[in-house]
């Protein structure tokens, strides 16, 4: 049991074996805007985010 | 030891559980949720598999996923830089999915099932290949895979020994046999990722000679559609192609034939309720022709460098029968198999497969020699439903008496819905949850496509026959190939019979046959010799128990939905008879949800 | 009942909000992910103002979700894609001139199914 690794580290693992550099700025950028979507599906928190801007 | 294999969000969803390497269940969501090629999270179809067991998630042992998520993420990703900013629609229609779900299996997993064990990622090609290879009935084989796309690979070959499958070269996207098919059924009007198979069954109507036609004596017979659509396609000798994406916009859009491809077919996309054109009929023939060439072009290359007499086919394009009545003729192949459910969904056998023999290396014992994998409903349920329903209904004391009432009704014209035992696994229904009816009569096609299915005239019905007897009905292999039994070959109906069988005689004299053997379904095998007994001829029609536009019937409830919705005579569900005209009361017409 | 300073005036709220739901409501139009409208039921008064109240408020919620969806979405995609587009340089491979066909074929070396166990642990 327990050979899977955490979403984080098997994103820093693919991008270390796969040599996949250039997709770093794309994948940061949509970690931290998916973070935003998940909380916007919520519908409760949904009406409440567009007060970040 | 249990595994359970998922596959999921793309479209097709499904599971399949392994008890010690032995597949004990396997069906589709879509059957449990009511939504045609559902791509949703499968939780329906796993909830079923784990009561069939009577089991929990915390006795899975592994779960096995059909695809590399990460890998398919990066393709997306590296289609969208190839295509910014033509790809801006597409990443708004994607994306949200992608974050949420498709790229975190893992917690989807937990949330969804609580499930907090090991997951196994095996590769959407391999998992192909591994459904294709370790429930077959070969020790050696080689193996062939083409679909629409995976992570990166949309065609592939390689060969199978023992427990170990190996996938040796591939052709990658945006270069896909099965995407052109899938653009040539958009451009024809047809939904996509679903009514492939009618562009399969419009082909005979249009001309299927590939000369170009200029100034030669056989002008009229030449398809210059063929050769237009050639133009799109580099095809090497070795079966390997290539795809000018000048003529295709799916790289980036949600629209799949681009503007160039309909100047090059001569005409805008059909319409739906469009008439069907003689130019539209020759480009299902070109498109159907060019699958042929490319698929047994790949695979006389796959026998030479593989060397081995079997094969085994998967992914969406095996699931083209009148391609695969090709194979055993015209390539060095001696044997065939294909599993029933070709296409994505059998990807999660595939995967719980792999994983059990190839990654926890234990033996491999299965053997999948029939498709009655779904769930079933015991006689008690099924009397329970049509009390608490106050359906009318009568009970058979004995099998006997119930295969010679059916086989009396069907002699008699009757439209009857056979709801029996274990529900199939794949698109295709094969005598567990089908309606059957006698192919003999002249007016059998019109009565079934006006009362039952509603659909397009130009499609056939399929006859299902006896094993033994099909070299009698039709001209195929010998030894009869076992893919057969899963209707996924089309063979020529010998010419004395085609005047005989009207219903079940597509345009070009081919038939599209299953083959039933007494081991896999004997109450069927049956049924189909009593009938013969009364007729003449031990055949009958076979099409799917469902209203148009929904997948087939899998509970008692939605077989008697169904019946009540069409124009079916009767239902033989379980030991019981239900006959349409003693519950007129339930009536109502199904075309009023037909959707496609 | 007291708000807080911000909320005396609940004009500029309310049409806030008809605006976001208006804007999530064409964001999926354009989507092809706005949801048909519901058959009209055939409730007494009270139970269909009760309906329509929630299906306005689900129309605010999900019109809410699809405006934040677009303009985080529209970031990631001319930040992240479009930055990246600038520098990773495209893969263009041009189909071959008629008759050009490579002697060698258009098949990939893949290899695949003949790794450590490890290899399917993980999502790549």
């Amino acid at each position: 049991m327990g050979k899977n690794r955490s979403f984080a580290g098997d994103v820093w693992q693919f991008l270390k074996v796969s040599k996949a550099w250039w997709l770093t700025p794309i994948v940061v950028i949509l970690l931290l805007m998916a973070l935003l979507i998940i909380a916007g599906q919520s519908a409760v928190i949904a009406p409440f985010i567009y007060a970040l801007f | 030891m249990y595994i359970l294999g998922i596959s999921c969000h793309y479209h097709d969803s499904a599971a399949t559980l392994l008890k010690d390497g032995l597949v004990v269940a396997a069906a589709e969501e879509e059957r449990f949720s009511r939504r045609k090629h559902d791509a949703g999270f499968p939780l329906a179809a796993i909830r079923w598999c784990l009561e069939s067991q009577g089991i929990g998630i915390d006795q899975i042992d592994h779960i096995a996923f059909y695809e590399k998520p990460f890998l398919k993420f990066e393709r997306i990703l590296r289609q969208h830089l190839d295509n910014f900013p033509r790809s801006f629609k597409t990443f708004h229609m994607a994306m949200p999915k992608w974050l949420t779900e498709k790229i975190r299996i893992r917690s989807v997993l937990k949330k969804q099932l609580g499930y907090r064990g090991d997951v196994l990622y095996v590769d959407h090609h391999l998992s192909h290949a591994a459904g294709a290879f370790l429930p077959s009935p070969f020790e050696e084989a080689a193996i062939v895979t083409v679909d629409g796309v995976g992570e990166w690979t949309t065609t592939a070959y390689g060969m199978g020994r023992g427990s170990s499958v190996e996938l040796l070269r591939d052709i990658r996207f945006p270069h896909s046999l099965g995407l052109l098919y899938s653009a040539i059924t958009a451009y024809l009007g047809f939904s996509v990722n679903n009514s492939e198979y009618k562009v399969m069954g419009l082909s005979p109507y249009g001309r299927m000679d590939r000369s170009a036609g200029r100034g030669s004596a056989g002008d009229k017979a030449a398809n210059p559609m063929y050769s237009k659509l050639r133009q799109v396609i580099d095809i090497h000798e070795d079966g390997s192609y290539r795809l000018d994406m000048d003529y295709f916009l799916f790289q980036h859009s949600d629209r799949m034939p681009a503007e160039r491809l309909c100047r090059l077919l001569g005409g805008p996309v059909r319409r739906p309720e469009e008439e069907l054109l003689p130019r539209h009929k020759d480009v299902a023939a070109a498109v159907q022709m060019i699958t042929e060439d490319v698929v047994l072009a790949i695979l006389r290359h796959a026998h030479h460098v593989t060397g081995c007499p079997n094969v085994v086919l998967s992914g969406g394009v095996a699931l083209n029968s009148v391609c695969n009545g090709r194979i055993l003729a015209e390539t060095e192949f001696k044997n065939i198999w294909i599993q029933p459910n070709a296409g994505d969904a059998g990807n999660s056998m595939g995967a719980a497969l792999f994983a059990h023999c190839a990654v926890l290396g234990r033996p491999r014992s299965y053997r999948l020699d029939h498709a009655y994998l779904g769930p079933e409903f015991s006689g008690a349920e099924i009397g329970k439903f049509l009390s608490d329903k106050g359906i009318r209904h009568s009970r058979f004391a004995s099998r006997e008496a119930l295969v010679s009432e059916a086989a009396r009704l069907l002699h008699a014209g009757q439209v009857v819905g056979w709801f029996q035992g274990r529900m199939e696994w794949g698109p295709r229904a094969l005598g567990a949850r089908s309606i059957l009816a006698d192919p003999g009569r002249p007016d059998m096609q019109a009565i079934l496509n006006e009362k039952v299915k509603h659909r397009e005239a130009f499609r056939p019905f399929a006859p299902a026959v006896c094993a033994e007897d099909a070299d009698e009905y039709f001209q195929c292999d010998s030894p009869l190939p076992l893919p057969a039994d899963f209707m996924l070959m089309v063979y020529p109906i010998r010419e004395k019979w085609r005047a005989r069988l009207p219903a079940v005689t597509h345009v070009d004299g081919t038939g599209r046959l299953q083959t039933v053997r007494r081991a896999a379904n004997p109450l069927y095998y049956d049924l189909i010799k009593e009938f013969g007994t009364l007729s003449g001829i031990p055949m009958l029609v076979n099409t799917s128990f469902n209203i148009r536009g929904e997948p087939i019937v899998c509970t008692p409830g939605d077989a008697y939905r169904c019946m009540m919705g069409t124009g079916i005579d009767c239902l033989f569900i379980g030991d019981f008879l239900v006959r349409r005209e003693d519950n007129s009361k339930d009536i109502w017409d199904s075309e009023s949800v037909a959707t496609d | 009942m007291r708000l807080g300073p911000g909320f005396s005036n609940l004009l500029p709220y309310a049409i806030a909000a008809i605006l976001l739901t208006g804007a999530g409501h064409l964001a999926r139009l354009w989507l092809n992910q706005a949801a048909a409208p519901p058959a009209p039921a055939k409730d007494g008064l009270r139970r269909g103002m009760g309906r329509a109240w929630l299906r306005g408020l689900q129309a605010f919620f999900h019109g809410t979700a699809a405006c934040n969806n677009f303009i985080f979405l529209s970031v990631a995609y001319f930040a992240g894609i479009g930055i990246t587009s600038l520098f990773a340089g495209r893969k263009e491979k041009k189909f071959p001139a008629p008759g050009s066909t490579p002697p060698a074929g258009y098949w990939q070396d893949l290899n695949l199914g003949k790794r450590e166990a490890d290899a399917y642990y993980r999502p790549f």
